[in-house]
């Protein structure tokens, strides 16, 4: 039977695993020394440090955030298809602004789940389309009047940022942005610094939209009042019913500036 | 005040501390940056003697000279460890910011901070009181506010609003550093920006610590390669510097057609990732003469080839036998492989190498390292219209880097071979690498001449068409040349150089 090379080690007394108990034979060391006995000197406690409370206080928040996204997917998915129809996005804000007054969570907490969400291999982040409507009912119900999102360094766009977006709330996000950005506007304020896709500002009621960078097809379709301003290039403006829209200094779309 | 005997007595407890790393006694510099406490040039640990002895002003200079070598060592132990891991946090951040010089910055204070947090918890380091006689500067506050509550210390600064995003990143778990890399940038790159600017940027808490050897930056780019051409391409720009310093930049001039360095160390560090097998060929002829058959011995014929068994023991004429000898047939145990000829492509027919990633100059690069990589030496025969001047020849050669250079030579316009130019390559039997896309004006020419001689010739077409196809038909009659198919990077490694008939050719 094969002896374990390492056995001799365990007959050493702790108390002989000291430099000064080693024993030199021809310039080695003999076999009652184990030769790792300055690692075993080394091995200290880590020293605990706020940091630890702070990622586990972190981790918790992700934790709860990231169940409070899975309850409303099992409640307005399901193991169906999420589709983007007004009566779905409806609902799905709905159940949303429920599940929010229900958990406890700070604002600081939101954009690091943005980067959490768009990062995670979490099977509830495989339907990444009510995810826009969350994130807009926590911003719907933070007493925050200033509110700024970096979801830069991210291939996903979010849809649905900004939805119902309420008066006396601006709102800014750093990053590209999907399809139906700053809908159903009700008179906060939308700023976008970086290119939004189709509908943007589709809807809305009031309120102002700002983005710094391109957007696509459809600005504005059915937009009651307010105003939308674009920077970069344009991918084709909707059939608004009110308000403005602004391409640069000049008004595109719009009877007269509010 | 003698900070060397300093460092003599503290490296030996740092060392321990941090588990014995493969480092050289650290140095005490008097000139250099001035805004740098730590340098480091080949992997040796220089402290700004005058940073130390303004900290020698405030605290404990041991504890001092401990705790700044602490974070240098902490950059080779922990974060970024070698070239390779510090170019993947570049890449995980350069297409979010794209300024170089600004990434390099935000990855210079993501490590600091990674090292840090690590040698405050881990390695019971003094780190925190250097901090708190730290120059002050926008970054740097920020970045001692963020310490001030990871660690619990008072480091005498204001605690700062963007803290509260910073410190929800998992600095010490290596395996999230991509994405807490990004989440560090959204917070610290428009501070940096800032700095840059204003022309105060000192890159890094403790100025610039990242010194590789040759070896680690060749290990680095090699991995760095398979992020593509482009990607590449941007990474020698913004590590010029550092390359440079490390001798690794090719440096072979200009011109048209030349490629350019960041073009050459990207075919030169993607083709190292390649290792393509070379068949061996006997080269040692033995045996000899060897005894094979009698006949009778007659007077005048030497003595000394009697078969004393088969005559008897006496020496007769007509009686008496002899052994005829004849040559061995045997090759031996030195088996090896000749040099190598590299036959390339570069008509306008053929991808531009410096436009995107040629698989005709990656595959001869490929091929051209087997052989070098073995002692070999390699010759190379660059053409486009080569009777028009279209053509490079580089005479056999060592020199990796000259090789590189010639096989990256762009000429476009027409393709034809001037065969003679060829002769004067291919004698001592050397072997015959050659990659095209087949479309060849004198390609019957080029097929007699290969089928002709007896080098074994590897042939790859970068392209399937008629003249491919005509050149495989014929190729299939001759057992010395072989012919393979790359359309992909991927095929490279599916190459096998000179995997013809092995025959014997005694050099």
């Amino acid at each position: 039977m094969r002896q374990n090379p390492f056995r001799e080690f365990d007959r050493i007394a702790p108390s002989d695993l000291t430099p000064e108990s080693a024993v030199r034979v021809n310039g080695l060391l003999s076999a009652k020394r184990n030769p790792f006995t300055e690692f075993v000197e080394n091995t200290r406690k880590k020293r605990a440090l706020p940091m630890d409370e702070i990622l586990a206080s972190h981790t918790e928040a992700m934790d709860r955030l990231t169940a409070a996204y899975r309850t409303l997917i099992d409640e307005c998915v399901g193991e169906g298809l999420w589709q983007a129809d007004r009566k779905t996005i409806e609902s799905t804000y709905r159940t949303a602004s429920q599940i929010v007054g229900q958990i406890d969570w700070e604002m600081t907490d939101l954009e690091a789940f943005c980067a959490h969400a768009l990062q995670s291999n979490d099977a509830a982040f495989f339907v990444m389309e009510p995810l826009g409507l969350f994130l807009s009912a926590f911003c719907n119900a933070s007493s925050q009047s200033d509110i700024h999102l970096d979801l830069t360094g991210h291939d996903l766009r979010l849809s649905l940022m900004g939805y119902r977006l309420r008066k006396d709330i601006t709102l800014t996000i750093v990053g590209d942005l999907g399809d139906l950005t700053g809908i159903s506007l009700m008179g906060g304020c939308l700023k976008v610094e970086g290119n939004v896709r189709h509908y943007l500002g589709a809807g809305m009621i009031d309120g102002r939209i700002e983005v710094s960078g391109d957007a696509g097809r459809s600005i504005g379709e059915q937009m009651q009042a307010g105003e939308i301003h674009i920077n970069g290039r344009l991918g084709g403006v909707g059939n608004t019913e009110g308000g403005a829209i602004y391409h640069r200094d000049h008004k595109i779309r719009g009877k007269k500036t509010k | 005040m003698n900070f060397n005997d300093i460092i003599q007595r503290v490296w030996p407890a740092v060392r321990k501390r941090h588990l014995f790393p493969e480092l050289p006694t650290p140095e005490v510099i008097e000139a250099g940056d001035e805004a740098a406490s730590i340098q480091m040039t080949d992997k040796v640990i220089q402290l700004n003697a005058n940073r130390l002895a303004a900290l020698a002003q405030v605290m404990d200079i041991e504890d001092a000279t401990s705790a700044l070598l602490d974070h240098g060592v902490g950059h080779h132990t922990v974060c970024p460890w070698d070239f390779e891991t510090h170019l993947k946090l570049y890449a995980a951040l350069k297409p979010v910011l794209l300024d170089g010089a600004l990434v390099k910055q935000v990855v210079e204070y993501f490590s600091d901070v990674v090292v840090d947090t690590h040698a405050v918890r881990e390695r019971e380091s003094k780190l925190p009181e250097v901090y708190r006689h730290t120059e002050s500067s926008e970054v740097t506050d920020v970045i001692r506010a963020l310490y001030q509550r990871l660690w619990g210390e008072n480091l005498g600064v204001e605690d700062r609003g963007e803290v509260d995003r910073l410190a929800r990143i998992p600095y010490l778990d290596a395996s999230q550093w991509g994405d807490s890399l990004r989440s560090f940038s959204q917070v610290i790159a428009p501070l940096i920006q800032k700095e840059m600017d204003d022309g105060n940027g000192q890159g890094g808490m403790m100025g610039d610590t990242q010194q590789y050897s040759a070896g680690e930056l060749a290990e680095g780019m090699a991995q760095f390669a398979e992020q593509g051409f482009y990607a590449f391409r941007e990474m020698v720009r913004d590590f010029a510097d550092e390359l440079q310093d490390a001798n690794m930049m090719p440096d072979m001039g200009r011109g048209k057609g030349t490629p350019t360095d960041a073009d050459l160390l990207f075919y030169m560090a993607r083709a190292s990732a390649f290792r393509l097998p070379v068949q061996t060929m006997p080269l040692e002829k033995v045996g000899g003469l060897h005894p094979h058959s009698h006949s009778p011995w007659e007077i005048g014929k030497p003595v000394q080839n009697i078969d004393v068994w088969t005559s008897f023991g006496r020496v007769m004429p007509g009686i008496s036998q002899m052994w005829n000898w004849r040559d061995g047939e045997t090759h031996g145990d030195g088996d090896g492989i000749p040099d190598c000829v590299v036959i390339v492509d570069s008509s306008g027919s053929m991808v531009d190498p410096c436009r995107e990633i040629s698989h005709a100059v990656l595959g001869a690069g490929c091929a051209a390292d087997a052989y070098l990589r073995r002692g070999k030496r390699v010759a190379v025969y660059n053409f486009s219209d080569a009777q028009a001047g279209g053509k490079e020849v580089l005479d056999f050669s060592r020199d990796r880097k000259r090789v590189f250079f010639t096989l990256c030579r762009y000429f476009g316009g027409g393709t034809a071979l001037h065969l003679p130019d060829l002769e004067p390559l291919l004698k001592n039997h050397v072997d015959i690498f050659l990659i095209t896309d087949m479309q060849i004006t004198n390609l019957d020419a080029l097929m007699q001449f290969l089928i002709q001689k007896e080098n074994r010739v590897t042939a790859v077409h970068v392209a399937q068409n008629r003249d491919a196809q005509r050149f495989r038909q014929r190729a299939a009659d001759a057992d010395h040349i072989c012919v393979y198919a790359v359309e992909r990077t991927e095929d490279i490694p599916d190459i096998v150089l000179s995997e013809v008939k092995t025959r014997f050719q005694a050099i």
